[in-house]
């Protein structure tokens, strides 16, 4: 078998383990019981919380993120790697562990300022929110930092050279260069907020109807042994994912070609 | 409105006032450092800074357009001090060795970039523009985008895109280096043209002597971190200031000498490998040689252009000559246009190139024995 052949086996192994896994969700698929779960309104109301909030988590991200990562992309500063590196904690750091790091920081932390304000964020809707966004925050400025470094400096610096303020060279000339490659980090970033489970739990809780989202209601229909409703809402899930994945792939094989 | 009558006044000041200056400019980037580094280059003159790679013309250069801050000395533009001012307030517009055109915009609005932040009067951008357009005959192409564009064809569209501005300085990095001969020879008369036409004021940077020939009005080399500046790219090829300078130009012939007797303009030095031989200095080679120092005793290097040492042909021997060296003809090869030949002394080796019209009029053969004449004006002398 030649080197070529072996590598390429072991991806195709790698997709079928996963292929089986889907799979798997049809020994216990009943088509009556998927769309009596689809159209429940706890259903209805889990996705509707999931969509709403992962877009929700997913701009304010993205809105402290293209700065963060034009500047760490761009510039080079003291203690850069440090921040680097912080910004891998939500990927380092168990989701559950985040989760309670951000329970902490609203009950005894810092976060209490906000708390005396009247905003409540553990076990609210916002706190859906703040979790996923902590869990996003900082894969999309690494993300989108990828997407940056690609577009050479060159473009900027001759922009500026013939007059454009430095923002403005960024508006007209890296942004547009760049916007595919946005678009890709967007959807990814999105894809883990919609997803996020162990963060959300554990600041948000998992009550029906407010702060249940999708992962959390599959954990819960497992937990109470509805199998049935636990394979329809993997399968809304699973759906909901793959094709915010292939939106991306497709975008950013567009952009390289 | 104060930037515009400044810029007037300092237009048209003085032909003799700079317009850019570099004052005693250090750039420190990673390991690379340049020292103290001067250059002025006048209102309308195309400059060429020649260095080999990796001498830090880049740097130099990225450092005037304002992507580098000097870690000390001035800058000057116009006769306004720029040294801390951002790469849009110091009109100079850069063309980088891959021309960096905008991948998503076509030719017209590449063009027509720095006009946006730029604002004039239309009566005043729109012939500029059409001369521009005009000279470099990009006419046909002001709908398309870059990745449909040949190389030369790309390379006028970033020349029209820095003009376009009226830029107070064009700086190139390399412009031609992509190019292959016949179109870099182009390229070369285009610039020629353009800025005979326009009579912008430009700082080209390049490694290659034929681009610096063609297109330097005036001609600075850098290398070993210090910059030499000479009034033509003739007077630097044909007085080198140092034996750095001269090797980068691929110049052979270059012997320690010393010294032995001053007459005025005349000089007498006992040459390493060779013996007694008699210099007279042109005008123009004091500044190169910092002749008050030059003093019986002295050690310097003496270098000969190898076009300008002849073969004594037979017939002429009895005519009185000096600087006389005889030896045989080692190896004879080809070079395209001239003959490479290689001439055995007693200790030294001299490398003489002839046209290769004249060699074939000459009796001459590999072993040939014979003399050769250094013409007493044709020499250079180098402190190092």
């Amino acid at each position: 078998m030649t080197f070529r052949r072996l590598t390429v086996t072991f991806a195709l192994a790698l997709a079928g383990f996963y292929l089986l896994l889907i799979f798997s969700l049809f020994t216990l698929f009943q088509p009556p019981t998927l769309l009596s779960a689809l159209l429940h309104p706890r259903t209805l109301f889990s996705l509707r919380l999931s969509l709403l909030a992962g877009t929700l988590a997913t701009i304010l991200s993205l809105l402290l993120a293209l700065p963060a990562a034009y500047g760490l992309s761009r510039h080079r500063f003291p203690a850069r790697n440090l921040v680097d590196t912080l910004l891998e904690l939500p990927v380092v750091v168990s989701p559950v562990a985040l989760g309670a790091m951000l329970l902490l920081f609203f009950t005894s932390g810092p976060g209490t300022v906000l708390q005396k304000h009247g905003i409540t964020v553990p076990l609210e809707v916002s706190g859906v929110v703040v979790a996923q966004f902590a869990a996003t925050a900082g894969m999309a400025t690494r993300l989108l930092k990828a997407v940056l470094d690609e577009i050479p400096t060159r473009y900027e610096e001759v922009a500026r050279s013939l007059g454009a303020s430095p923002f403005r060279a960024y508006l007209t000339v890296t942004l547009p260069l760049s916007l595919r490659g946005m678009t890709a980090a967007a959807i990814l970033t999105w894809a883990k907020a919609v997803g996020e489970f162990g963060a959300t739990i554990t600041l948000a809780g998992s009550m029906a109807f407010k702060t249940e989202t999708l992962p959390i209601a599959i954990f819960m229909a497992l937990s109470g042994a509805d199998l049935s409703l636990t394979v329809t809402l993997i399968f809304i899930l699973v759906g909901v994912g793959m094709l915010t994945l292939y939106a991306a792939r497709l975008l950013a094989g567009r952009g390289r070609s | 409105m104060t930037q515009g009558s400044e810029r007037l006044t300092a237009d048209i000041a003085s032909p003799l006032l700079p317009l850019l200056a570099l004052e005693e400019i250090t750039v420190r980037a990673g390991t690379f450092f340049l020292p103290g580094l001067c250059l002025r280059v006048f209102p309308g003159e195309f400059h060429v800074l020649l260095g080999p790679t990796g001498a830090g013309k880049t740097l130099l250069l990225e450092t005037v357009a304002g992507f580098l801050r000097p870690a000390a000395g001035r800058i000057l533009l116009g006769g306004r001090d720029v040294t801390a001012l951002p790469p849009e307030e110091r009109e100079a517009s850069y063309v980088p060795q891959d021309l960096a055109l905008f991948p998503h915009l076509t030719v017209k609005d590449n063009i027509r970039y720095g006009l946006r932040w730029r604002r004039r009067p239309p009566g005043e951008v729109e012939p500029h523009l059409e001369t521009l357009i005009r000279v470099t005959g990009i006419g046909p192409l002001l709908h398309r985008r870059p990745a449909d564009l040949s190389g030369g064809e790309k390379q006028r569209v970033a020349l029209v895109r820095a003009l376009a501005i009226r830029p107070r300085l064009l700086l190139m990095d390399e412009p031609l280096s992509a190019l292959h001969l016949q179109l870099r020879a182009e390229m070369r008369d285009l610039l020629r043209r353009l800025h005979r036409e326009l009579r912008f004021t430009a700082l080209l940077v390049t490694h290659d002597l034929e681009d610096a020939f063609a297109l330097g009005d005036r001609a600075s080399v850098l290398l070993g971190g210090r910059l030499h500046t000479a009034p033509s790219m003739e007077h630097l090829y044909r007085y080198p200031p140092n034996t750095a300078v001269a090797r980068f130009f691929g110049l052979p012939n270059l012997f320690p000498a010393t010294v032995k007797e001053v007459r005025g303009r005349e000089i007498v030095l006992e040459v390493e490998d060779l013996g007694a031989l008699l210099v007279r200095l042109p005008e123009g080679a004091e500044p190169v040689l910092d002749s008050p120092n030059l003093n019986p005793g002295r050690h310097l290097f003496l270098g000969l252009h190898p076009e300008e040492i002849t073969l004594v042909k037979p017939d002429r021997r009895h005519l009185p000559r000096k600087n006389l060296f005889s030896g045989r003809i080692a190896r004879i090869s080809p070079r395209g246009r001239s003959f490479c030949l290689l001439f055995s002394t007693a200790r030294a080796v001299l490398e003489i190139h002839i046209p290769s019209y004249a060699m074939e009029k000459l009796p001459i053969h590999e072993g040939w024995e014979g003399e050769v004449e250094i013409k007493e004006d044709k020499a250079f002398l180098m402190p190092n």
